[in-house]
């Protein structure tokens, strides 16, 4: 079970993570929107995953997508973040039952909304820290909360046309 | 001790997350930094990799566009030699005269438009003589320096980077300025520092000046679209566009200075 999960994640990362660096990465809308989806993995890792698990990987997962795009240290830096906030989101999702021991966060297992939201705000706080990042100062506020929320939205597109065919059972 | 012990055990996330985010602070910090040491650069064996071979792949559906530049380029060149050869019949005798600049062809694997920082990424390394601190040029236009150099590998920012500054001449009176990016248009570069007797005008060419060792002298850089002065300043406010097609690098030429290093430690102890 274990090496099935493995296995798969790897498969999503490296598949993410490719599609990002040769096609995302050229794709801009309108100036607006940049769809980022190379830190997936890291939202679907089982939710009882230890935080010295998630942070590492999300810290990795920036990383590498750092050395791809030369950003210096702005992908490491909003996927960490988006990897310690993880833990929150889901806590304050937490269904009235309880999460079971092999839940893993999408939309095979929890209705819509909970997918939804999960997704927006874990998506819009990493897009929201990289583009605050980027610009390292906050006297563009608007231009980046526009920008995080078009890009937000294409990506948490993205990523849940991915859940829907690559989670399939 | 053991309240201590379990302090750490309860919070450890929290730490372990600040601890993280420190480091790609510290990451960022220092790729931000003028003289861009940072070693997260594409300049590695497995993205340069990963670059070559995608580029080999989107290199077929631009090669109508690229075989036209370089004929064009070729039609220049060849007037340019023409020249050359008229004038060179009465047998040219001075054997002190030498070039200072030569160039080396090169490929852009990568390269981005539309962040902040932008840079690109090319497919010579310090195998093929390159090094930090290089200019890089296309036939009609200025690309960038390079800043990190691997093996087979090097990176550079590029013309839409903030800390990209290229010192410009205007072409109709000389006067000597410094380019930069703000930041955010592509079609908008600002130049410093040319003073109000220049008489810039809008469509008024932007050469480089042959001030650094970077570019030689006399290479289009951009075109003046916009250009004011302010009650009681003494120079301009000029905007200008490049003159290359940033959107589509594809082929262009690393330049060496034959005499770098007297220069550089020259202007080093100068200082």
């Amino acid at each position: 079970m274990i090496i099935k999960y493995a296995i798969r994640n790897l498969l999503l990362f490296a598949v993410t993570f490719l599609l990002q660096v040769a096609v995302l990465d050229n794709v801009q809308v309108y100036g607006m929107g940049f769809p980022m989806i190379y830190f997936m993995v890291i939202l679907f890792l089982p939710i009882r995953q230890p935080a010295y698990v998630v942070l590492p990987m999300a810290f990795l997962a920036g990383l590498s997508m750092d050395f791809f795009a030369n950003t210096g240290g702005l992908h490491a830096g909003a996927t960490t973040l988006l990897g310690f906030a993880r833990f929150f989101v889901l806590n304050r999702l937490e269904p009235q039952a309880g999460y079971e021991k092999e839940d893993v966060p999408g939309i095979y297992r929890f209705r819509a909304t909970w997918t939804l939201s999960f997704l927006l705000i874990l998506v819009g706080i990493h897009h929201l820290f990289y583009f605050v990042l980027e610009e390292g100062n906050l006297l563009h506020m608007g231009e980046i909360l526009l920008k995080t929320v078009v890009s937000g939205l294409l990506s948490v597109i993205l990523i849940l046309l991915f859940n829907l065919f690559f989670f399939r059972r | 001790m053991r309240n201590l012990f379990l302090f750490i055990r309860r919070f450890y996330p929290f730490f372990l997350f600040l601890f993280l985010e420190v480091i790609a602070v510290i990451l960022i910090a220092r790729s931000n930094a003028y003289q861009g040491a940072t070693m997260v650069n594409s300049a590695n064996q497995v993205s340069g990799w990963f670059y070559t071979q995608n580029n080999s792949i989107l290199e077929y559906f631009r090669l109508k566009e690229t075989n036209i530049e370089l004929a064009e380029e070729n039609a220049r060149l060849r007037a340019t030699l023409g020249n050359y050869t008229e004038a060179g019949d009465s047998a040219r005798t001075d054997t002190t005269e030498r070039y200072i600049y030569s160039y080396l062809p090169a490929r852009v694997i990568n390269h981005s438009i539309h962040k902040k920082m932008n840079y690109f990424t090319l497919d010579k390394g310090s195998a093929d003589g390159l090094r930090p601190g290089l200019g890089v040029v296309e036939s009609n236009g200025v690309v960038g320096m390079l800043t990190n150099v691997s093996q087979n590998y090097a990176v550079g920012i590029s013309m839409l980077n903030s800390k990209t500054r290229v010192s410009v001449r205007h072409k109709r009176s000389g006067a000597i300025g410094i380019m930069r990016w703000k930041g955010s248009d592509i079609t908008a570069h600002v130049v410093d520092d040319i003073t109000k007797t220049a008489g810039v005008k809008e469509g008024d060419t932007l050469v480089t000046s042959g001030y650094s060792t970077y570019f030689p002298e006399g290479l289009p850089v951009a075109v003046v679209t916009r250009s004011d002065l302010r009650d009681g300043s003494n120079f301009y406010d000029i905007t200008s566009v490049l003159t290359n097609e940033i959107f589509s690098l594809d082929k262009v030429y690393v330049v060496f200075h034959q005499d770098y290093q007297e220069l550089d430690s020259l202007e080093t102890v100068a200082q």
